[in-house]
């Protein structure tokens, strides 16, 4: 769907984007994830044709966009960090504007207005005045906005900055919605929880390079060294904690008061035979898992443990 | 399909109060300038009657409250068009569209013109007071309001570049007042000196050539030229020291028609701007440069 190929973007003698290479398949939900200053809205800008790159290509069906400025506008929907509305512009005449800058035909732009208010769930207040919506809906209102020339590709930069939890949720099932549609999307995002959950595949951008890239499941596998193992057993947790600390591969026992948790660098075969020496010990297991790790905890492995 | 950004900014303008509110300051500036004429001719003669001569340098004391008020307004409303954008983020939404910068940049410019013709257009009737004492043509109002217009064309070309360069409106509207100020009287001064120390050293036409190119920037001595040409007056001629004859030189018809050189000069000004903003905003202008 998109190839971006040793793209670089140079500020004088300060590299932003140094020889990103990237791939995002189609219909995939791709979150683009890196710390502040990492590039990740440099290049969401060259992908947008908001800037030059100083050198490669961005490659959509073999196409290379950077080079024909038209065509990428056509084919890409972007929806910036920040963005302000018009006064004295109802929600309807603002999607008309936008309609005519991309020189939809009169005729057909209330029927596709209608739809785009429907999918963001803004039918309501098409007659309301753009610059007195809540934050939440200006962003959903944006997205619509972003999808006006039905883009193969939409770029959202921080869609859910500065949104409270229910305007998220909500940013969350739109997006899904647009999935289903056949969009493919890339999204950067500080709420790397929510990346993790919503993302089919995820980037790590630091320092103009790409870290990683994977789905979360192959980035934790690749990155974790240390899974952490969760172990409830009906009583006896001292005795089962003092057969975990045995274990050469075991590190870090956390001895709670109705369970424990630790670190395991071992194989699975290694695991299992910990559980079956816990069992022949006597003590009665509940519960014996691996705990999932999380985007942030990669994130922050991959960046040297530079914080948002 | 008529020009996005024209379609919105006509229609926010419209919605706006201060639309009307520098309409009616617009308007009452006008008639009190008209009435104040009329009541300083007619009433503080002696036998309360008119000199219709007199009454017909109304139309000259209308029209240049009418060019004054236009060079004010002109910078007001362009020079905030891309900063505007810009202080509002919404210039990158509107960049990513197909609209091109070129396409952009006149949207934004024919939205200020379409402004400032409300504004003239709105007077017209109090042209009609000059109208109702007769040797005004209607030809000679349109010519004059065309020149009006022509002027403010290029006034807000100019803002519009000063408002891509500057991403604060007040600056790009302080600058550009500063830019009116230096036309309008600079070049005044710049002639005086010109006069006193070089002007009557050199050759006949030499020394004229001089004093048109210093004076033809500036849009009230063309605007004076145009009055000349209507109205049988000599102010421009008494500006550059002219003598009353005609040799059929370049100069000297230059010298007669400043009017007609300074609309051309504000068209092509006009164009250079335009394209020059439309560079300015384009935003992949620097990859364009690099390849070429």
């Amino acid at each position: 769907m998109l190839e971006i190929k040793d793209l670089v973007k140079k500020y004088g003698s300060f590299t932003a984007v140094d020889g990103l290479c990237l791939h995002v398949s189609q219909g995939s939900i791709f979150g683009f994830v890196g710390p502040n200053g990492a590039g990740k809205t440099t290049t969401m800008r060259i992908m947008a044709g908001l800037l030059p790159a100083t050198s490669g290509g961005i490659f959509m069906e073999d196409v290379d966009l950077t080079k024909n400025p038209r065509l990428l506008r056509s084919k890409i929907g972007y929806m910036p960090d920040f963005f302000g509305v018009y006064d004295n512009l109802k929600v309807t005449e603002y999607m008309d504007f936008y309609a005519g800058a991309y020189e939809i035909p009169y005729k057909d732009r209330p029927a596709l207005i209608d739809d785009l208010l429907e999918i963001v769930d803004l039918s309501h207040k098409k007659n309301d005045y753009v610059d007195a919506l809540s934050r939440g809906m200006k962003q959903r209102l944006c997205l619509a906005r972003s999808l006006i020339h039905d883009p193969k590709l939409l770029i959202l930069d921080e869609p859910a900055s500065g949104l409270d939890p229910r305007a998220r949720v909500e940013m969350k099932e739109i997006l899904k919605q647009l999935q289903q549609m056949g969009k493919t999307v890339i999204i950067s995002s500080h709420i790397l929880p929510e990346l993790a959950e919503m993302c089919t595949e995820v980037g790590i951008i630091d320092r103009g390079r790409l870290a990683a890239q994977g789905t979360v499941q192959e980035i934790m596998k690749r990155l974790v060294q240390k899974r952490t193992i969760y172990l409830r057993p009906l009583d006896q947790v001292e005795k089962a904690a003092a057969i975990l600390r045995e274990q050469p591969s075991v590190q870090d026992v956390i001895e709670n008061t109705l369970d424990l948790e630790f670190h395991f660098d071992g194989s699975d075969q290694m695991l299992a035979e910990i559980l079956r020496q816990v069992i022949a010990a006597g003590v009665s297991v509940v519960t014996f898992k691996e705990k999932e790790g999380n985007l942030e905890e990669v994130f922050m492995q991959v960046t040297g443990g530079d914080a948002q | 399909m008529m020009n996005p950004v024209l379609r919105r900014e006509a229609v926010t303008t419209m919605r706006n109060w201060k639309t009307y509110g520098a309409l009616l300051i617009f308007l009452a500036i006008t008639s009190v300038g008209a009435a104040f004429y009329v009541y300083a001719s007619m009433f503080q003669n002696y036998l309360y009657n008119t000199d219709p001569a007199a009454m017909v340098w109304l139309y000259v004391v209308l029209a240049g409250v009418q060019m004054g008020l236009v060079m004010l307004a002109t910078p007001a409303i362009a020079a905030g068009s891309i900063s505007g954008e810009r202080e509002r983020q919404t210039l990158d939404l509107l960049l990513v569209t197909k609209m091109t910068p070129l396409s952009i940049v006149w949207g934004k410019m024919m939205s200020s013109l379409i402004y400032v013709l409300l504004l003239v257009v709105a007077t017209v009737p109090v042209f009609g007071v000059a109208f109702y004492y007769g040797s005004i043509s209607l030809g000679s109002i349109l010519l004059m309001l065309l020149f009006i217009l022509v002027m403010s064309l290029a006034l807000s070309a100019v803002s519009v570049f000063l408002s891509c360069i500057f991403r604060k409106t007040v600056i790009s509207i302080v600058l550009m007042y500063l830019i009116i100020g230096v036309l309008c009287f600079g070049t005044l001064i710049l002639l005086a000196f010109y006069a006193l120390f070089a002007g009557r050293s050199g050759q006949i036409d030499m020394s004229l050539w001089i004093s048109v190119l210093i004076l033809l920037p500036n849009p009230g001595a063309a605007f004076f030229s145009l009055m000349d040409m209507q109205m049988g007056s000599g102010i421009v001629h008494g500006l550059l020291n002219m003598a009353y004859y005609h040799d059929g030189n370049l100069v000297y018809w230059l010298a007669e028609h400043l009017w007609m050189a300074h609309m051309a000069a504000s068209l092509a000004v006009t164009a250079l701007f335009v394209w020059l903003s439309a560079r300015m905003i384009d935003p992949v202008r620097e990859k364009r440069r690099r390849k070429s």
